[in-house]
């Protein structure tokens, strides 16, 4: 069994897989996936699958918005220590600027 | 690598399709100018020229933040004032001013809204700038805060007639070489934050007309100049929360005893001030029923009844303690005094607290600190008193001593609250920071050995 996979019971019985990752987005499930040691799935007694899933879909959303701040420092950052061209060479940008004729 | 693969995958969630290689260029213009507000702007502007795609996008961005490079000293700097450091890392290939660049991005910039502008422009902006033209731009794109420092060498600069009726203007900086002339028209129906940093003002009510034309106002914070043309400064903003005031102008010699200048405040809904006064003008203090912290270091007072009536009721005072506040303030209930914080600039200032102390029955965090205090030898003598004030024994909890100084009447002190404060749980104590490691070391021993009625308090060390 996977350990990056976590199993979310809502109280309805309805069952969701979600990565470890994105799961512990929630504070909630972060508790409580510390607290129940029970294998991977943990119960949601007071909540039902169609708020679950919600939760989860908020949680996907989450992490690729971070993912997004992260790159957006990096590259960023790319932008403020290089000069034009170095910067140009490391995305692989291309110059389609026609040269002025000189003079 | 984990960047390049970070940025396909962004794109292609956002609809793109990234055949080429180029990483960025394909990402949407959003996220282009997300990266872009994080890089200073002539990085930004810079990077219009990496290709065709790249030509227009650091135009739109909301946000152009310029700021001039260091001269070497700290003229740029105002005390309080935030400066990053990022522009330092540029070389000094040329000690031109920002202006130029500031002029001729400014000209090419085409957002619609521009939500924040920051100019500083130091000595090297040309007297001839047309630093008002690039204003009224900013205002004509809805700008909502807007921080201008001007220290050019010539004389200082009006400001456009829009600014005085900018309806999106939410946050206002004016600094230095400024010349503030409010008319009776000015409307600035947005504004929350006004700060205004050693300007100079057409006449006193040049700042009168200013500030009644904004009805939301909640935060005003000023540094005087010497020579401002106000002779008394009024502040009367019925919206205003926050107050902090401050100047350091001290009289010279020979100026004349009495100016008729004075510092008027009126604002009733103020919940925090902070004023610090040296020149020597009377200041005066209406009623502030709200009040509940304030930072006093003021000469003369018009009033004093009045100001002492005004912080009767606050949770938190600083006072900086003059002889004046000092006798004031033994006949005033201090009925919800939670932390107090005392600058004595006098001999003799203990047997005053201790009556201020008798005052404040729910005091729970006193700070003393001696700052203001040059001579070694200022003898303190005191008595104590018949009896223990309420709030040693059943209240403090946080006391805190800066720049101890290892005299006699110190250490009384020191140990009379230390032996009478039953509840303390933390005591700090910060040496005179001339004193050598030796002599702390042999402080820090003495002090510890200093019996303690509060078994459970901890002795610390700055």
């Amino acid at each position: 069994m996977s350990e990056k996979k976590i199993v979310l019971k809502s109280s309805d019985g309805k069952t969701i897989d979600v990565a470890k990752a994105v799961a512990l987005q929630s504070q909630t499930i972060t508790h409580m996936v510390e607290d129940s040691c029970v294998g991977n799935e943990i119960p949601f007694e007071n909540v039902t699958g169609q708020v679950l899933a919600k939760v989860i879909e908020y949680c996907k959303k989450h992490v690729v918005v971070d993912g997004e701040t992260l790159t957006c420092k990096t590259v960023a950052h790319v932008i403020h220590t290089r000069t034009i061209d170095e910067i140009r060479t490391f995305f692989n940008v291309e110059n389609d600027y026609t040269p002025r004729k000189k003079q | 690598m984990v960047i390049r693969f970070c940025l396909v995958k962004m794109a292609e969630a956002k609809g793109a399709v990234c055949e080429d290689l180029d990483m960025i260029s394909a990402l949407p213009e959003e996220l282009l100018l997300k990266i872009l507000l994080r890089v200073p702007i002539k990085d930004a502007v810079a990077t219009m020229i990496l290709s065709k795609r790249w030509r227009f996008i650091w135009m739109m961005l909301p946000r152009l933040d310029y700021k001039e490079k260091r001269y070497g000293d700290d003229f740029m700097n105002d005390y309080d004032e935030d400066d990053d450091d990022d522009d330092d890392n540029d070389d000094d290939e040329s000690n031109k001013s920002i202006w130029w660049f500031f002029e001729k991005s400014m000209e090419l910039h085409k957002a619609h809204v521009l939500t924040t502008l920051l100019i500083k422009l130091g000595p090297g902006c040309p007297s001839d700038a047309d630093v008002q033209k690039w204003l009224k731009k900013a205002v004509d794109r809805h700008v909502r805060v807007l921080r201008f420092k001007l220290c050019w060498s010539t004389v200082p600069t009006g400001l456009p007639k829009s600014l005085y009726t900018c309806q999106t203007l939410k946050e206002l900086t004016l600094s230095r070489k400024i010349l503030v002339d409010f008319p009776s028209s000015s409307c600035l129906p947005s504004l929350i934050i006004l700060e205004l940093f050693y300007v100079v003002y057409k006449e006193d009510d040049s700042l009168v007309r200013l500030l009644s034309g904004c009805p939301v106002l909640e935060y005003l914070m000023v540094k005087r100049n010497k020579d401002d043309n106000v002779t008394k400064f009024s502040v009367k903003v019925p919206s205003l929360l926050d107050l902090l005031y401050s100047n350091y102008n001290t009289p010279d010699d020979n100026d004349i005893v009495d100016t008729g200048r004075c510092l008027v405040i009126d604002t009733p809904a103020l919940i925090n001030y902070h004023i610090a006064d040296m020149s020597g003008d009377s200041c005066s203090i209406e009623n502030m029923p709200c009040l509940e912290s304030a930072y006093i270091d003021v000469e003369s007072f018009a009033d004093i009844d009045r100001v002492l009536t005004s912080i009767s009721a606050v949770v938190s005072l600083e006072l900086a303690m003059t002889d004046v506040l000092l006798v004031g303030c033994s006949n005033i209930n201090f009925s919800r005094l939670i932390k107090l914080s005392i600058y004595p600039d006098m001999s003799h200032w203990l047997e005053p607290l201790l009556i201020l102390l008798k005052n404040a029955p729910k005091l729970k965090d006193l700070l003393v600190d001696y700052v203001y205090i040059c001579t070694e030898d200022l003898t303190l003598s005191w008595d104590q008193p018949s009896s223990i004030p309420r709030c040693l024994s059943s209240q403090l909890e946080i006391f805190e001593y800066r720049q101890y100084r290892d005299t006699e009447e110190d250490e009384e002190f020191l140990t009379y609250i230390l032996a009478n404060s039953k509840c303390l749980k933390t005591v700090t104590v910060s040496v005179k920071p001339s004193f050598d490691l030796e002599r702390k070391e042999l402080i820090i021993k003495k002090l510890r050995d200093i019996p303690r009625v509060s078994t459970t308090s901890q002795l610390l060390f700055k």
